[in-house]
């Protein structure tokens, strides 16, 4: 778990600073019940499953206002320009590339199957994905723009 | 000498910050043409001579393998080069794409400079300028 932890908060430091230009820093007293993401309603989740020698879900949770300005940065276009279907794309595409570049940076030899990144309302996240009893990784990013959290959930084989 | 360029990726973003990179690079007449999947991207090739493929691998309805299969089995795409830019970096994935015809591969997240550095290997300096050393992230 210590060695998965670490290979996920590699990897979102090497996606949000190659592709989004964002600096970031991890907030380890933190947890996505207690910052305001959920309450606020405003967030975008995005759900990916992966099956490998361990199978699971990834699930990423990012406040609109944030979303939209990563968007900005990734295609390099103006606020104005940012579209729902921009903003769903970005989503998407940051979760499969955490999700995958977590995997090959915890052992390179092992392949995992990902499934396409799907996005799921924040209500089925707070009833569905929240509860304590779940075996997975959370991890609280904290940007310029705000937090974002990425939560892993194993499934018990 | 426009440079015919067919990017396959189900992602919208990912398509334009491709095209953007690659603009960067210095191929700036290039001519694009985009696809969601692999059928999409097959319909494209069936229709223009295209210089390069550049495509994903986790794409709904077919899939990057699926794609290079199809077009290793066609005479008329065969010798078409693919590039493939996917999050799947597992060694058995790699040689995978590479065993099934792949010309190239990077590992998504990356840098402009492994696209400029894989286009030049695979298509020469078929460039029409020098890449730009551009203020929006893009220095090379």
């Amino acid at each position: 778990m210590k060695n998965l932890k670490a290979a996920m908060m590699a990897s979102i430091s090497e996606v949000l600073e190659t592709m989004f230009f964002i600096s970031i820093d991890f907030d380890t007293h933190k947890t996505i019940q207690n910052i305001d993401i959920i309450q606020n309603g405003i967030a975008m989740v995005c759900r990916l499953d992966f099956t490998g020698p361990f199978s699971g879900c990834f699930l990423l949770i990012i406040p609109e206002k944030l979303l939209a300005e990563m968007s900005q940065n990734f295609m390099g276009m103006e606020q104005v320009e940012i579209k729902q279907q921009h903003l769903e794309g970005t989503i998407q595409e940051l979760t499969n590339m955490i999700a995958g570049n977590t995997f090959s940076t915890l052992n390179d030899q092992i392949e995992f199957n990902l499934s396409i990144p799907e996005l799921i309302d924040i209500q089925t996240l707070s009833s569905k994905y929240m509860a304590n009893t779940e075996k997975g990784v959370e991890i609280i990013t904290e940007t310029t723009g705000g937090f974002l959290a990425v939560k892993i959930i194993l499934y018990d084989t | 000498m426009t440079i015919k360029i067919l990017i396959v990726d189900d992602s919208l973003p990912m398509r334009g910050v491709i095209k953007k990179t690659i603009k960067a690079s210095g191929y700036t007449s290039a001519e694009f043409f985009e696809a969601e999947n692999g059928k999409i991207a097959l319909d494209i090739l069936k229709k223009t001579w295209l210089d390069i493929v550049i495509t994903d691998y986790n794409m709904p309805e077919m899939n990057g393998i699926e794609l290079i299969e199809a077009m290793k089995q066609n005479d008329a795409f065969q010798s078409i080069p693919v590039l493939v830019v996917t999050t799947d970096g597992s060694h058995q994935k790699v040689s995978e794409f590479l065993e099934k015809g792949a010309t190239a591969y990077i590992k998504k997240p990356f840098t402009p400079e492994a696209i400029r550095n894989k286009l030049n290997d695979i298509l020469g300096d078929m460039r029409n300028e020098k890449p730009e050393s551009s203020d929006d992230g893009l220095d090379f």
